[in-house]
C-alpha cells in the first residue's frame, strides 16, 4: 500500500464533516448582528468626538477678539410695508437738531435792523414866558392860564362826580 | 433560487440579520467541520467557528467579490484555527487528552480501528497538513479551492497532502493495520 493508492484512498474518506451543534447558527448570527451594532455606535461616536475635538481645536486657535460671535447679519429679508409719513418721520429724527431748528422754526416776517428806525433827535426847549416882557405877557395870559385853569377844572369835575355816586347809590 | 453570495455579503454589509443568518447557516458546515478536526475539541470549535464569523462579516468589505466566497472563509476558519493551537501551545490540557479517546474505544471490527487510527494520525499532523487533509478528504475540497484558503500554490497543497498521507501510513503500519503486502 503506497499513500496514493486507491485502497488508501478509500480508508482515509471519513464520514464526512463533523454534524454541527443545534443552535449555533442563532448564536452566531445573535453574535455577529451584536457586534455589528456595537462597531457601528463605536464609530459613530468616534466620528463625534473627532468632529467635536476639531471645532474646539479651531476655537482655541483663533485669537480671542475673533471668538465673540457676530450679529447675524444673514437671513431672508423681512416683509416691510412702505409707511410715507413714518419714513418721513424717521427721516427727521435721525437727523441733527441744527439742521432741523432751520426747518421747523418760523422764518422772521421782517428783517431786523437797527438802521431802519433812528433814535429820536432831541428837542430843543422853547424860551420860558417869564423871560418876556410885560406886555408880550399879557397878550400870552390866555395861553398860559390854560393849564391852571384845566387842572382846577378836573378837581372840580372829580368832586361833582364822587358826589354824585354818593347821592346816587 | 437562493441569492449569491454577493448578494447575501451586500445584505450583510446593510446590517440585514436576514442575510447574516442565511451566510451563517451556509457555511457553518465547513467552518465547523474544519475547527474540529484542527482543535480536536467541539466547544473549542464552536467558539472558534463563532470568532471566524465574527472576523468574516468585520471583513466583508475587503472581499473581492471576483473570487469565490468559500475559500476566502476557510482560509479564515485555518488562520483562526491557527492562532487558537498556537496559543494553547505544548501544555497539557482537557483537550490533548480527550483527542486520544476516541483511540480507546473499543474496535467495531478493523474498519472501525482503521479509521480511529487514522483520526488519531491526522490529530497529530502538522497544522498545515491537517488543514489540507481535512478540506481535501473530509469536505471534498479541490486543489485550487485549498490553494486559495491556505494562500499557497496548487504544487504545495499537493506535495502537502501527499506527506500527510505518508505519515498516516507510516502510522498505520507502525500499529500493523496495514500491512506491505496489501495489494494496490
Amino acid at each position: 500500500m503506497t499513500p496514493d493508492s486507491p485502497e488508501f484512498e478509500r480508508a482515509l474518506t471519513g464520514p464526512g464533516p463533523a454534524p454541527v451543534p443545534i443552535g449555533l447558527a442563532d448564536r452566531i448570527s445573535a453574535a455577529a448582528v451584536w457586534d455589528y451594532k456595537v462597531r457601528r455606535f463605536t464609530r459613530r461616536a468616534a466620528w463625534a468626538g473627532a468632529s467635536f475635538a476639531a471645532v474646539i481645536a479651531v476655537w482655541f486657535a483663533l485669537p480671542p477678539a475673533e471668538r465673540t460671535p457676530r450679529p447675524d447679519t444673514g437671513g431672508p429679508p423681512m416683509a416691510m410695508v412702505i409707511d410715507p409719513f413714518r419714513e418721513a418721520d424717521t427721516a427727521l429724527a435721525s437727523l441733527s437738531r441744527s439742521a432741523t431748528d432751520r426747518v421747523t422754526s418760523s422764518a422772521p416776517v421782517l428783517p431786523v435792523s437797527a438802521s431802519i428806525f433812528p433814535s429820536p433827535e432831541p428837542v430843543t426847549a422853547g424860551p420860558s414866558v417869564s423871560g418876556f416882557p410885560e406886555t408880550a405877557r399879557a397878550a400870552f395870559e390866555p395861553v398860559t392860564a390854560t393849564a391852571s385853569r384845566a387842572v382846577g377844572r378836573f378837581f372840580q369835575d372829580l368832586g361833582s362826580a364822587t358826589g354824585a355816586t354818593r347821592g346816587g347809590s | 433560487m437562493p441569492p449569491t453570495d454577493a448578494e447575501l455579503v451586500r445584505g450583510c454589509l446593510t446590517g440585514d440579520s436576514t442575510a447574516v443568518r442565511a451566510l451563517v447557516e451556509r457555511y457553518q458546515g465547513d467552518v465547523f467541520g474544519l475547527c474540529v478536526r484542527m482543535l480536536r475539541h467541539a466547544h473549542d470549535a464552536e467558539d472558534a467557528c463563532q470568532e471566524v464569523f465574527l472576523r468574516v462579516f468585520r471583513s466583508l468589505k475587503r472581499w473581492d467579490n471576483a473570487r469565490p466566497f468559500r475559500p476566502w472563509v476557510l482560509g479564515i476558519a485555518v488562520n483562526r484555527c491557527r492562532t487558537r493551537l498556537s496559543r494553547l501551545g505544548n501544555r497539557p490540557t482537557l483537550v490533548e487528552d480527550l483527542a486520544d479517546a476516541p483511540a480507546r474505544e473499543p474496535p467495531r471490527g478493523d474498519e472501525s480501528e482503521v479509521a480511529a487510527a487514522i483520526r488519531v494520525a491526522v490529530d497529530e499532523l502538522r497544522d498545515d497538513y491537517k488543514a489540507v487533509f481535512v478540506l481535501f478528504h473530509e469536505q471534498g475540497r479541490s486543489y485550487e479551492e485549498i490553494a486559495e484558503a491556505i494562500d499557497r500554490p496548487v504544487g504545495t497543497i499537493k506535495t502537502w497532502l501527499h506527506r500527510a498521507r505518508a505519515l498516516i501510513l507510516d502510522r498505520l503500519k507502525k500499529l500493523d493495520l496495514v500491512s506491505e503486502a496489501t495489494p494496490p
